[in-house]
């Protein structure tokens, strides 16, 4: 009798435990007056503010609806949403990656098709492109993100320097600032994805459109001659980095070109309003295609960053529906833009005078871009390793010496083509 | 005492560990084993994602098919490494540590607490904190160096590859270290006073007296702080994905069991694939290096145990 006690006892002691582990549910059903609480979680912690400007903007339509915002950490993000998602404890309303990130949540029916719920008609078919799976839409697309390098127009006023038009032009400019002992380009070499954005920005403008596609389809390589160049080129812009480049993550690398210790960088258009008008509010910025070495025209590496997707299983269905329909408005788009300097998915935006950088990307995005992707969203995203993860790590090794541009090339290939259908035949 | 009751006294121990126990079945081996199974699937690890059986694919692939076995194989070294450094940093200067208190009469208590200070910061932090200092242009590591003429010595701590590995280390050590000085420190001062003072009649020196009669004496503890270095070396990640993230750059230099794993079954670098099947069946070969090891420092620990 006693010994079932005892039994009972640490049964009822171990239930408790666990009970009290489990996860508490933040979700409340849309009834009465109270208001339904959509959870989002993104990994731009930046947009915070933006979603409190959404939640008023939704509660001044008369809509009983609250937004509890989560921003994590961009490298932590996938593995942070899996795990919930895995565990049924996800967000109502979350941010996909285009391409193969949209697709994989979208094959597994864990979002909704969005193409009769939501009205996407602000939006063009190349952009909805990189949200859709088997013909239909999952998500929409918050935010186009080119990649461009950027310069301190002081720095090189004060050198009297013209943007380069040739690669030749731009290796003058570095040398010059390197023989006044300047650092011509602020490289942050501990962080793998911003040195994976050299390649991007060189590679469009010297390996263009149809190399971009021949090597999609196959019919060329990593390992080809011209993709060598381009980490050759990429090596050659680490020789007027700051000292000791190899250790500084992108953030420290922000720093040096904000503060004018650096007079280019390699970047995203993301990064202008987030880190260089936060640290330094009067630096004044211009940027430059990647110029080329013969006469290819400059191109723009740019990609849709990502979008809205609604959790199948949310409990509150209803409103995270309302809440996305916003996003797709060109309202909404305004509001990105305005809080952000980027490209809104939504084309009926404005860009305003006072942020000129965005008005470049955008008209550069329009005019020059780059239609096919090969790196960042592209289909050598949607396998192990990926392109990113190989490039980058093979990049670090080719800053150190320890390989050559060529072997870094034929280690991203061979990392690829273990995986990769159209390599797999070569 | 001796317990005679027959009925409740004999199960009453199942009451006092059950609360431990419980954590332990259901978040430690009640995961693993459900990814045994796992391991032999093809699985995105989205759920509702297609689960595809793929034999020993995963473990064939890991262990035998490059580009992953390349990783594993450089990752299992890299381990090593970390296990070989632990040995000789922690448990090494840990036992020196607990010894020296030992040997000296003033401060002790100054001492004891600012080598056990940083375990009381969590490993997070201390990752981020250390970040901060060891970095180049803005770090007050080399700025010191610096500043005391020692500019020579100034390094890129954490972006050249054959110092990210062994700087990480130093910073795990730094922060650990409390618990090897506190295990060495109780087992050196439950040694005998009197043996050590008839050493000392003797005419032995402290060195002698501790090689001669602490070590003996004090060595299963050093076994079990060994056998806890190997379990460390080979289940670290934090530290790693704290300073150097996943990707465990730079070029791979600091990528462990650990880090493979992560990005394995969940992505590398803000990539879209993941890899759930794989991930498990690298979790089982890890747990298959680190087991037996375990095992055989009990029996070890049971053997140079010193009746005094």
């Amino acid at each position: 009798m006693r010994r079932s006690v005892a039994a009972l006892l640490t049964l009822a002691l171990g239930a408790g435990l666990i009970a009290g582990c489990g996860g508490s549910g933040s979700q409340t059903p849309a009834n009465g007056d109270q208001p339904a609480n959509v959870t989002i979680w993104s990994w731009r912690p930046q947009d915070e503010d933006l979603w409190k400007a959404v939640e008023k903007k939704l509660q001044d339509q008369g809509e009983n609806i609250t937004i509890e915002f989560r921003g994590i950490k961009s490298t932590e993000y996938d593995s942070v949403l899996q795990t919930a998602m895995a565990g049924g404890q996800g967000p109502d309303i979350f941010t996909t990656r285009g391409g193969s990130g949209t697709g994989k949540y979208a094959d597994a029916g864990q979002i909704l098709a969005l193409d009769d719920i939501v009205d996407l008609s602000g939006f063009d078919a190349g952009t909805l492109d990189q949200v859709s799976h088997n013909g239909k839409i999952y998500a929409v697309p918050f935010a186009v993100q080119t990649e461009e390098f950027f310069y301190n127009k002081e720095i090189f006023d004060q050198y009297g320097f013209e943007e380069p038009k040739t690669w030749d032009d731009l290796i003058k400019i570095l040398d010059t600032l390197k023989a006044d002992g300047k650092t011509g380009i602020a490289i942050g070499g501990k962080s793998g994805y911003a040195i994976n954005l050299m390649v991007d920005t060189i590679g469009a403008t010297q390996l263009g459109e149809q190399w971009a596609q021949d090597v999609i389809a196959g019919k060329t390589n990593f390992t080809d001659e011209k993709f060598v160049q381009v980490l050759e080129r990429v090596d050659k812009l680490s020789e007027y980095a700051q000292k000791d480049f190899m250790a500084s993550a992108m953030g420290d690398a922000r720093v040096i070109f904000a503060t004018g210790d650096a007079a280019m960088i390699i970047d995203g258009i993301w990064a202008v309003e987030t880190y260089y008008l936060d640290t330094n509010p009067n630096i004044k910025l211009g940027a430059f295609l990647a110029p080329p070495v013969g006469n290819e025209k400059p191109l723009m590496y740019s990609y849709v960053d990502g979008g809205y997707a609604v959790n199948a299983n949310s409990k509150v269905r209803d409103a995270a529906l309302k809440v996305l329909a916003f996003t797709a408005t060109s309202e909404f788009a305004q509001m990105y833009a305005d809080a952000n300097a980027e490209i809104p998915g939504n084309q009926h935006v404005t860009f305003p005078e006072s942020k000129p950088m965005l008005q470049w990307a955008v008209k550069n995005w329009k005019e020059n871009g780059l239609q096919t992707n090969f790196r960042i969203r592209s289909p050598f995203d949607a396998g192990s390793p990926d392109i990113s993860t190989s490039l980058s790590a093979n990049l670090q090794g080719m800053f150190s010496d320890q390989i050559t541009p060529k072997q870094a090339a034929e280690a991203l290939q061979k990392d690829l083509a273990s995986w990769y259908p159209a390599f797999q035949n070569q | 005492m001796r317990n005679t009751s027959k009925g409740l006294g004999r199960y009453i121990h199942w009451l006092f560990i059950a609360p431990a126990l419980i954590l332990y079945l259901a978040f430690k081996i009640y995961p693993f084993l459900s990814s045994i199974p796992l391991s032999f699937y093809n699985w995105s690890g989205v759920p509702g994602a297609p689960k595809t059986w793929v034999g020993w694919d995963n473990y064939r692939r890991i262990l035998f098919q490059p580009p992953f076995s390349d990783m594993f194989w450089r990752a299992f070294g890299h381990n090593w490494i970390v296990f070989a450094l632990l040995l000789l940093w922690s448990t090494g200067i840990g036992i020196f540590f607990a010894w020296m208190l030992t040997q000296i009469r003033v401060g002790v208590n100054f001492y004891k607490t600012i080598i056990f200070m940083p375990r009381t910061i969590s490993i997070a932090v201390t990752g981020f904190l250390w970040s901060l200092l060891l970095n180049p242009q803005f770090g007050a590591l080399n700025a010191g160096l610096k500043a005391i003429g020692l500019e020579s010595l100034a390094q890129p701590w954490l972006g050249d590859s054959r110092l990210a590995l062994p700087t990480i280390i130093a910073v795990d050590v730094w922060h650990g270290l409390g618990f090897p000085v506190l295990v060495g420190l109780a087992a050196i001062l439950g040694v005998p006073k009197d043996i050590l003072e008839a050493a000392e009649v003797d005419g032995a020196t402290r060195f002698q007296q501790f090689w001669k009669i602490t070590f003996p004496i004090i060595r299963p503890n050093i076994i079990n702080l060994m056998a806890l270095n190997f379990t460390g070396a080979f289940g670290l990640f934090e530290i790693v994905f704290v300073m150097q993230g996943a990707e465990a750059g730079p070029f791979y230099s600091t990528d462990l069991l650990g880090t493979l794993f992560y990005r394995t079954a969940f992505g590398g670098t803000g990539a879209t694939s993941t890899g759930y099947g794989l991930g498990a069946a690298l979790a089982v070969v890890m747990f298959l290096i680190v087991a037996p090891v375990s095992v055989l420092a009990t029996r070890l620990q049971r053997r140079y145990h010193v009746e005094v």
